[in-house]
């Protein structure tokens, strides 16, 4: 235990030669001089090697302890190896029963070892500084709550897909949390916006603790600024049946906000209230058809359509085709909004 | 006469039954059953229940008839001293071999979670010092020793229950869409975990109450057990994926809670396996009692404690034979027929036999 070298975030990315580059980050405490409170910083380690243990065991001859994976708590994959899929790459995390299946897994754009080598001013120890990003994405309902462990069935149920968290760096050589990583079983397949993941999320019904969108109301404002509402999901309701008919699946999705305006810088909401209501939920049903659009495109079964046919419509499932059936599914979406509060002025 | 320290009292009876019947098997009941069931893994497991239920209507009736006789007392009578002698014998042997099966997935199961390091030899020499001296001390501080332990059930099934806020419903439709043959297959899984309730068949002389009462004891027994199996095959059957993810996964449960860490508390698999490890020994206690009792009345010996360290010592020669996974399945196939000719079929046939030969024990009313 003493000899122990704690790793904190691990990376894949595709390297040269078939070989796979493994990057991880350890921390590393250094007693400060002025106060008691001693400081993490981290370091970052790489090899190549056929897999993820040949790697590890590359990177353990460099540093001066053995590498403990044991409290890792994320593993970032770079978008090459994603596509190529993430479920063979995390075997070792399911077999050896030392490691943590409590870590979460993300996406990054390009080379993820590239996001571990990044530093950031005012946290020093990387692993902290992405760690904070997700949970404040995760507050946000950009990405859902997940780990290793839920993800597990969800990657090898033929009914649903998943979503990740997709990372990006900074030019200013900070992280970012970009949006979603859509998954078609276990690879990557495409991407969205965080206004576009939020409204996922909340259509999965996996709202987080806060759901913030800022959407134009107004056209003819001469100060642009007035043309725009912000508002918070406060409470919502969602509904989605599937029905099949002639072996034709169409899925009814009904969202329900209920909001609290944050910021109209027009002024009076009461006023303006029911054309408010009105113009948001068209708004946002059009937004959710289009979301709905690209995670069909990316082939992305986020809302375990399949797994539902599974369960109550077996026989449409065994004749529809198991890979491309999302693709298909008629989805018919409204979103309805009401404002239920507008702060403290009017 | 029967000595006064080892009588137990009918609720002690409850407790041991069940103790006896919760094992080794708990931890991977889930992945065996839904390999064959899938998804109407719950079905079969409770259909287990109900067979197990069955058999005890015919131990109990054996036990009405010879009231004061245990199994060991019984052959004799109805076959006749040598053949009995044999019974006796093959009885012996089939709790030792039962035991030292149980032994060995027990140490199979910490080596590979937690003591990667320790030789197995050393893990089954702790828990059988461990069993010798529970065993030794007699029937009534065994009996107590159970109930002190079994609130430690209710500990794991709440670790089961917080781990299932993760868990998808879904996961368990359609219901009963596999055919009676898949499920009575799953049964068949289930049912090896039940057993344990033949230790009524063994200590009934002793438990201190009515021939009805005995029956609602180790009926509540086998309900509670039924129930108790039900719910964590189903609570793992909602938290994997059905076809594929459980299928990977040889110990469910464990996987389950895996992941969750609490504020003082991390890796909470480790936390269930050393609770777990309790339950295992009751189970191991068990089968070292009967086997002792067994070769006991084989020598004639007055008390059974002079011969546990030698079943004891043969249980653990017996356990480190098998040292890969395929061997633990060799040993299974092998134990599979004997279970039913042991617990189910020879039961049954003296039942039977009583009933023809009319024979029966004369009851002294005081």
């Amino acid at each position: 235990m003493k000899n122990a070298v704690l790793v904190q975030i691990l990376s894949y990315d595709v390297a040269d030669n078939d070989e796979m580059l493994l990057g991880v980050s350890i921390p590393i405490v250094e007693e400060s001089a002025e106060g008691p409170q001693a400081r993490v910083k981290s370091e970052t380690l790489s090899a190549k090697g056929h897999t993820p243990r040949d790697c590890r065991l590359k990177i353990d001859r460099e540093v001066s302890g053995i590498l403990d994976s044991s409290k890792n708590k994320l593993i970032l994959f770079g978008e090459r190896m994603a596509a190529a899929g993430i479920y063979p790459p995390l075997d070792v995390i399911w077999r050896d029963p030392r490691n943590s299946l409590g870590a979460t897994i993300g996406v990054v754009e390009g080379e993820a070892v590239n996001l571990l080598e990044i530093n950031p001013k005012h946290e020093p120890n990387v692993s902290e500084y992405i760690q904070e990003a997700l949970t404040s994405a995760e507050e946000n309902s950009i990405v859902p709550v997940q780990t290793i462990q839920t993800l597990a069935s969800e990657m090898l149920d033929p009914g649903e897909d998943f979503v990740l968290p997709y990372l990006k760096i900074n030019k200013k050589k900070s992280a970012v949390v970009v949006g979603l990583a859509l998954m078609d079983e276990k690879k990557y397949s495409g991407n969205l916006s965080p206004q576009d993941s939020c409204l996922l999320l909340l259509l999965n019904n996996k709202k987080g603790k806060y759901a913030r969108f800022t959407k134009r109301v107004n056209k003819e404002e001469q100060q642009k600024i007035k043309n725009y509402i912000s508002f918070n999901v406060q409470n919502m309701k969602r509904k989605l049946n599937v029905h099949v008919k002639n072996g034709e699946v169409s899925v009814q999705l009904n969202l329900h906000l209920k909001i609290n305006v944050e910021e109209y810088p027009k002024g009076d909401v009461p006023k303006d209230i029911d054309r408010l209501n009105k113009v948001l939920s068209k708004e946002l049903t059009e937004d959710a058809k289009q979301v709905i659009t690209k995670i069909q495109q990316a082939n992305c079964d986020a809302f375990g359509i399949g797994r539902r046919l599974i369960a109550f419509h077996p026989n449409t499932w065994e004749m529809l085709d198991k890979m491309d059936y999302f693709k298909n599914i008629k989805f018919k979406t409204n979103v309805k909004v009401e404002i239920i509060k507008n702060g403290i002025v009017l | 006469m029967k000595q006064n320290k080892n009588r137990i009292t009918n609720k002690q009876l409850v407790f041991m039954i069940i103790q006896a019947q919760i094992g080794v098997g708990i931890l991977s009941l889930p992945h065996d059953v839904a390999l064959l069931a899938k998804q109407d893994g719950w079905i079969s497991t409770l259909l287990a229940g109900v067979i197990s239920q069955a058999i005890i209507f015919a131990f109990w009736g054996l036990s009405r008839r010879f009231p004061s006789s245990s199994l060991y007392e019984i052959l004799p009578k109805l076959l006749g001293k040598v053949v009995g002698k044999l019974f006796i014998l093959s009885y012996a042997i089939y709790f030792m071999v039962t035991g030292s099966l149980v032994l060995a997935r027990y140490s199979d199961i910490l080596d590979k979670w937690i003591l990667p390091r320790t030789p197995n030899w050393v893990t089954m020499v702790l828990i059988l010092i461990t069993c010798i001296y529970i065993v030794s001390a007699g029937l009534t501080s065994i009996a107590r020793f159970y109930v002190l332990v079994s609130p430690i059930l209710f500990v794991l099934l709440v670790l089961i229950v917080y781990a299932m806020k993760d868990a998808n419903f879904l996961y368990i439709f359609p219901v009963g869409d596999h055919s009676i043959l898949t499920i009575l297959k799953g049964t068949k899984e289930a049912a090896f975990s039940m057993l344990g309730f033949e230790l009524f068949l063994f200590i009934h002389p002793y438990v201190h109450a009515s021939g009805k009462e005995k029956l609602i004891a180790i009926t509540t027994a086998n309900i509670f057990v039924t129930f108790f199996y039900t719910f964590l095959v189903f609570a793992a059957l909602v938290y994997f994926e059905p076809n594929v993810d459980i299928g990977l996964t040889p110990e469910p449960l464990l996987y389950m809670i895996k992941a969750y860490s609490f504020q003082v508390l991390e890796r909470t698999d480790l936390f269930f396996l050393s609770l777990w490890l309790v339950v295992v020994a009751t189970s191991i206690a068990n089968w070292l009692l009967l086997s002792a009792m067994g070769l006991a009345s084989l020598f004639r010996k007055k008390h059974y404690a002079r011969l546990l360290p030698i079943v004891a010592g043969v249980n653990l020669i017996l356990a480190l034979l098998p040292d890969q996974g395929r061997d633990f399945e060799n040993f299974n196939h092998f134990l599979g027929p004997t279970h039913y000719i042991f617990i189910g079929i020879i039961p049954v046939l003296l039942l039977i036999l009583s009933w023809v030969l009319s024979k029966k024990e004369v009851v002294n009313k005081p």
